[in-house]
Parts: C-alpha cells; structure tokens; sequence
C-alpha cells in the first residue's frame, strides 16, 4: 500500500483551515467549483473536474478545527479508478 | 525506508527538461539562486537556502542526456544526507514527463513530508521554467 504525505504551514487559524476542508464555499475556493459538500459526517461530497468526472468522497470523521477524515467511495469515471478505496486524512495542528 | 515521488508533464523536448536539471544556469532557473553544479558524472553540486543557512551536497552520480540525472546527497542536513534523488525524462507525443524519486529517507518525519509538499510546488517551477514562464527560483539567496 503506498501513502502519500504532506506537511504545510499556513499563517491562519485553525478554524479557517478546517472551513477550507468542510464547507462548500472553502472547498470550491481551492480545488474546484464544482463541488456539493455538506460538513457532517456520513455526507457523501461529489468533486467534478474537467468533463464533469471526479470522485465521490463520504466523511468519516469530523472533529472541530482538528481534523478530517474521508474515504473515495465512488468515481464517476470508472468504478476501479485508483482513488476509489482510498482515505485522504487532513490533521491540523496549532504552531507553538 | 521512505521514497517521495512525483511526476509532472512538460510541453517541451526531454533535452530542454534534461537542461533544466544538469547545467547551473537551469538549475538557478527554478530551484535556489546559490547554486554551483559541476556539468560532469563523479562531480558535484552545491545548493545554498536563506544566505547558506542550509546546504545540501550532492554527488553526481548519473548524466544521461535527454534521460536521467542522479545525485546522492552527502549532507548538510541530517535527514538528506544519505538519500538519493532520481529524475527520469520520458518523450510521449512530443512532449515529456518528469518523473522524480527522493529515496532514502530514514522516516516519514515532520521535516520528511514537508519537503514532499515543497518538491511538489518545484516540480511546477520546473515545468513553468522549461516552458520559459520565468517563475525564478523558489529561493533567491
């Protein structure tokens, strides 16, 4: 199984990040405009892309300002697309 | 053992690409401003962040025009020295693609994935530099 791993520092708290990751307007201020996203677990939030494919995430935890957790359920692409099994994992931490 | 890998596609010729990664002058393009390479196999290169407050050492280990370059790194910094960094060219339709391996990292650590995250924002720079946007180095002294 391969894991791919990224660190940042962001001059913001907390709170903003966590909104980029959840909500609908943070979502498609980065990624993409074409995104439904509901921040509650158990949510399914469909990303589209060029040609209007993309993949179908489900939240799997959520903890305020914390972290985030999804699992690739579904891709309109291809049912055996690469993303569709995997877990992206956001964790946020506070600089001291 | 932990590997970093990327891959981007270029719209330009793998000699162009390869330019960018085995002469001073492309290197300086997108990657640090003080940089010293020698242009030959068993020779070395040098890459100097904020006013040398970090230097990392390669060795040059393969040149292979149009097609690969590899550098293992002798230090400064603990956590690279010993890894060994791999950039193969490939041609498709006229255009190329980059692939790139760090390898040898002892372990994911905080300092490990950051750097993932920064080779990921370089292979773009390199991209806009080979195909002549200009975007500099990402540190200029």
């Amino acid at each position: 199984m391969t894991e791919i791993l990224h660190k940042i520092s962001i001059s913001a708290p907390p709170s903003e990040i966590f909104a980029a990751l959840t909500e609908q307007s943070g979502l498609s201020g980065w990624w993409t405009e074409n995104v439904h996203a509901e921040p509650k677990v158990g949510a399914i939030c469909r990303f589209r892309f060029d040609n209007d494919t993309g993949p179908d995430v489900k939240i799997l935890e959520l903890k305020d300002n914390k972290f985030v957790r999804w699992r690739c359920v579904a891709h309109s692409d291809d049912p055996k697309h690469e993303w569709v099994g995997t877990e992206l994992f956001f964790k946020l931490v506070m600089k001291t | 053992m932990v590997e970093l890998r990327h891959l981007i596609p270029i719209d330009a010729t793998p000699a162009n690409v390869y330019a960018a990664l085995a002469t001073e002058k492309g290197l300086k393009g997108w990657w640090t401003a003080d940089t010293h390479a020698d242009e030959r196999v068993g020779g070395k290169a040098e890459f100097g962040f904020d006013n040398r407050g970090m230097v990392f050492r390669m060795e040059i280990e393969e040149l292979s025009p149009g097609k690969r370059v590899v550098w293992s790194c002798h230090g400064d910094h603990p956590e690279w020295a010993g890894t060994r960094l791999t950039w193969t060219i490939a041609e498709k339709d006229g255009a190329a693609a980059l692939r790139f391996t760090h390898s040898g990292w002892k372990s994911d650590s905080d300092f490990c994935v950051a750097c993932n995250s920064t080779w990921g924002e370089l292979m773009y720079r390199i991209k806009d530099y080979v195909e002549g946007k200009h975007p500099g180095p990402h540190w200029n002294k």
